[in-house]
């Protein structure tokens, strides 16, 4: 008797520790252990039948497949649910702006009106925006668009203009200095080599190679500044995206759910 | 010239010749089986006699120097794909401006003007930047 009430005392604190139908997976969750949350999640959904819970669980899928990176499947678990309330339309547009899909998040209805933080956003990065549209945006997104628009384009052509009169110098007005002075070492070094095989010790075969070499290499220089004055916008949006996306993850790009 | 010819000597018997391909592995048939580079652009004189001196490079006197590329494809490979794809004038311009970018500040430009940095074996740490 002692045996069996032992027994039935142990299972039924067992049962206790997870008595809601959604605790082990969010223990899993918390425990940074996606798939196998995941997996908790899809089984409580197959055997669920109160719509209400049906769609949170939905929501949590999707959140799992955001923090796990897998987006394309985030995007497809949240457009199920992404008219019934605020959050999971949050969610939804969340995953399109992290997968980078301006133009898809620019042209989606959006029904709450919270959420058109994320269309600004979209236009931000798509250029169509100036810096009175923020004036009446929270802080966090003035933030952002102030420092958004610090970041400048560059002229290529300019870029050659300095690059004609003093090689390198195209490379340090895009901001790439190491390249700029190695480029200057490259060009200076077999020019000086012609000087001096020209007038000083007269050599015409050296004085041909040098000068060639130096012609080779400005052609090269040329071509760098114009390219790295072209890219260089570019590159900066794309470095300044991942630098909001992890400064303001736990604000503005944290993802609505609850257990 | 005598200087020439005995330095690519010296270099030819001071090369290791323990790697099986002295460039990176694969990298051939990517080149000359990749449908997206025109084929005519072979048949251009000027092409075969920039690829074959590159290919000589390659063969003897690149083991010499050892892993000094900061970049994969390394600038060699990136001339010779860039000259099978733009051919051989715009290519070879990219070819110098790569030369020139390949120094001791690469590595500060990765997330902003490279995108990644990536360990490939026996070769180490290199940032990718593709033709």
């Amino acid at each position: 008797m002692r045996k069996i009430f032992f027994i039935t005392m142990i299972s039924l604190l067992s049962l206790m520790i997870f008595t809601s139908e959604l605790d082990f997976a969010k223990f899993l969750f918390d425990d940074g252990d996606y798939y196998r949350s995941l997996t908790e999640l899809k089984r409580e959904l197959f055997f669920c039948q109160d719509t209400q819970m049906k769609e949170k669980i939905v929501n949590l899928i999707g959140v799992n497949y955001l923090f796990m990176g897998d987006l394309k499947s985030a995007e497809e678990s949240f457009s199920k649910i992404k008219d019934i309330s605020e959050g999971y339309e949050k969610n939804y547009l969340l995953t399109l702006f992290f997968q980078k899909k301006f133009k898809d998040l620019k042209e989606t209805k959006i029904t709450f009106e919270k959420n058109n933080d994320f269309v600004l956003l979209s236009k931000l990065f798509l250029g169509e925006v100036k810096e009175k549209d923020f004036i009446n945006s929270s802080e966090e997104l003035k933030e952002i668009s102030d420092n958004f628009f610090k970041i400048k384009k560059k002229n290529p052509f300019l870029a050659i203009l300095f690059s004609t009169f003093l090689p390198g110098s195209g490379r340090f007005y895009s901001e790439r200095n190491g390249d700029g002075l190695f480029s200057m070492m490259t060009i200076l070094t077999p020019i000086l080599g012609s000087i001096y095989y020209k007038f000083i010790n007269e050599n015409k075969t050296f004085f041909v190679i040098s000068t060639s070499v130096a012609a080779v290499f400005y052609l090269g220089e040329l071509y760098g500044s114009f390219n790295s004055a072209k890219i260089y916008y570019e590159k900066k949006v794309n470095r300044y995206f991942y630098e909001i996306k992890d400064n303001y993850s736990n604000t503005i790009f944290l993802p609505y759910y609850s257990f | 010239m005598n200087l020439l010819l005995s330095l690519i000597i010296a270099s030819t018997l001071l090369s290791d010749y323990s790697y099986e391909v002295p460039f990176e592995k694969g990298d051939t048939q990517k080149i000359y089986y990749d449908e997206s580079y025109d084929k005519k652009l072979t048949d251009n004189s000027v092409n075969i006699i920039l690829l074959f001196g590159l290919r000589f490079y390659q063969i003897f006197i690149s083991p010499s120097q050892g892993e000094v590329c900061n970049f994969s494809p390394s600038c060699s490979n990136y001339m010779f794909q860039s000259i099978r794809k733009y051919g051989p004038i715009f290519g070879f311009i990219k070819g110098i401006d790569r030369l020139q970018r390949c120094n001791f500040s690469v590595r500060d430009y990765v997330g902003t003007f490279y995108d990644s940095i990536v360990l490939i074996e026996e070769r180490g740490f290199k940032v990718i930047d593709k033709p």
